[in-house]
């Protein structure tokens, strides 16, 4: 009998080859997952679009339906802020945030991807990390330096993650850091130059203070002025003047009255300096608007890792305002829901149409999930705090418009701001606009 | 993010809406396609999405397909995914994920599944 050949002697069963192209097949998965991935992130330019791209990626990738990604936030070492979760429950996820964080803080490094069993972790990180049926953590790392945590739950086929596993996680996770670095930097150039828009802004604003302060010293000078030459002119009229006194007081008169006109010079001029900003009406597409303004504002809020979203009902919706004026009025709603709510939140504009007892509008609502306003101060709201007469100056910074003054604009316009809230549950502002 | 997936609301019913799409599921049509389904989610109905004209899913097409489902689930909802190819299919079945999605060899299956 012939010796069998080597090629014989290693030949599979047929389970056993199902098993290694199944292993192909798995490997070619990964590698396709890895290029997908590093090809999203390149045009990703945001902290949650890359988040989304990421666990979206991770999931799809190691085969399991529980993932969340933390980043560090600035507000004090070693925080972090939970970006997304899937799979997970809401309060599991925000104590695994706080266990997590205590472990970064305790110095106990998170600088690779480890499992749950094999891990260096705190005792409370894997008592919740088992409870929420976490089977993996990796850090995100940008330069050595912990800047996140993602955690994936077991995979569907039962298989346990490989130290090959863990080394593909660790390369699409350097990709994740460099991007979220770098959206971070975008970021922090989009807000750089938004505030420099707004210290422009308020640069105006200053110009259009002097004014009014001109205005004032106008009025508070031509009251005297005006009871000084009423009493001359009495003083003239009545009888009993030498003709030296009364040179004197016509002299004094002439030069009153001079003083008067050039007061009234003054004011003219300041009138007509004084930028008064009519309302340019026109027609315009609310959605498209919207939209713009979305992806113009996202990369900012983003950068402070809130979260903004447009949920708009499909375009066109046309309204009749000045689209510059409502923009103004939008942004310092979204500027107060980005000052009054904390890290992690979210911001939702909602765009559609609505009809009530007062006409057909255009609504655009700003939603947030902060901790609210109390029920007591709503009414207030929309008290303007600013007179017209400027004698309180400005309450608020940013665009500096105040809900007041952006309620008196919509006003102005012909439509209404509404302001709903719940302490705990957050604020909802509807911008009503009249729709063509 | 410039995408190769084609999204017609085809006719629903009552109680369920019917998406179907053409091309490629991957990473940029995931935010278009969760996008599309959201109007089904605010309004509160079922949905089919048709994969019939489905040529690839990616990883980050299924992490969505999976995100979506988790969402509906959430209000009580359904997603069901109908007349999926083999290509589309076997990407789940390499993963053992097709016990959390909702498979169906038609639409028509799918809403009668859903109507029931």
């Amino acid at each position: 009998m012939k010796p069998a050949r080597k090629s014989d002697r290693q030949r599979l069963s047929p389970s056993g080859q199902q098993s290694v192209l199944h292993l192909v097949a798995l490997r070619e998965h990964s590698l396709l997952s890895l290029f997908e991935l590093s090809n999203g992130l390149s045009v990703e330019l945001d902290v949650y679009g890359i988040t989304d791209l990421a666990l979206f990626n991770l999931m799809g990738h190691m085969g399991t339906v529980q993932a969340g990604l933390w980043l560090r936030t600035d507000a004090g070492p070693g925080d972090l802020v939970l970006i997304r979760s899937h799979g997970l429950r809401r309060e599991l996820a925000a104590a695994l945030g706080g266990v997590l964080a205590a472990q970064l803080k305790a110095d106990i490094p998170l600088d690779h991807p480890c499992t749950v069993e094999s891990g260096d972790l705190l005792p409370s990180v894997r008592a919740l990390a088992e409870q929420s049926k976490v089977a993996v953590l990796a850090p995100v790392l940008v330069g050595g330096k912990t800047v996140g945590v993602v955690v994936l739950g077991p995979r569907a086929s039962g298989l346990p993650y490989s130290d090959l596993d863990l080394q593909l996680l660790r390369a699409s996770l350097s990709m994740v850091g460099s991007s979220i670095e770098n959206a971070r930097l975008y970021n922090q150039l989009q807000e750089q130059n938004r505030r420099l828009m707004l210290a422009n802004d308020e640069l105006r604003g200053a110009n259009e203070l002097r004014n009014q302060f001109l205005q004032n010293v106008n009025h508070e000078l031509r009251t005297p002025l005006t009871i000084i030459i009423g009493f001359m002119d009495c003083l003239l009229q009545a009888p009993g003047m030498d003709a030296r006194q009364r040179g004197y007081v016509e002299s004094s008169m002439e030069e009153a009255t001079k003083l008067k006109g050039m007061i009234q010079s003054l004011l003219e001029f300041s009138e007509a300096t004084q930028n008064r900003l009519p309302i340019h009406a026109g027609e315009f597409d609310v959605v498209a608007l919207m939209g713009s303004y979305h992806r113009g504002r996202r990369p900012g809020i983003a950068g402070g890792l809130r979260e903004l979203v447009l949920e708009s009902q499909p375009g066109p919706l046309k309204a009749r305002a000045d689209a510059a004026r409502f923009i103004g009025v939008v942004e310092s709603v979204v500027e107060n829901s980005v000052k009054f709510t904390p890290v992690g939140s979210r911001i939702a504009i909602a765009v559609d149409d609505v009809t009530d007892d007062q006409g057909r509008w255009v609504r655009v609502g700003v939603a947030d999930d902060g901790p609210g306003i109390p029920k007591e101060h709503l009414p207030r709201l929309l008290e303007p705090f600013r007179q017209v007469d400027g004698s309180t100056t400005r309450a608020v910074g940013g665009m500096g418009l105040g809900l007041a003054s952006a309620a008196q604009l919509m006003q102005l316009m012909g439509g209404r701001i509404e302001v709903q809230s719940e302490l705990g549950r957050g604020t909802l502002v509807e911008l009503l606009l009249p729709r063509v | 993010m410039a995408h190769d997936l084609v999204i017609e609301r085809a006719q629903g019913d009552s109680t369920c809406d019917v998406l179907r799409l053409t091309g490629r599921i991957d990473a940029r049509s995931a935010s278009h396609l969760i996008e599309e389904c959201r109007q089904t989610l605010v309004a509160g109905r079922h949905l089919v999405l048709n994969l019939a004209g489905v040529t690839f899913l990616s990883s980050s097409g299924i992490g969505t397909l999976l995100v979506l489902s988790e969402r509906f689930d959430e209000i009580g909802k359904t997603v069901s995914f109908a007349s999926a190819s083999d290509l589309v299919r076997s990407s789940i079945e390499l993963l053992s994920l097709e016990t959390f999605l909702r498979f169906h060899d038609s639409e028509d299956e799918a809403r009668r599944k859903l109507a029931a």
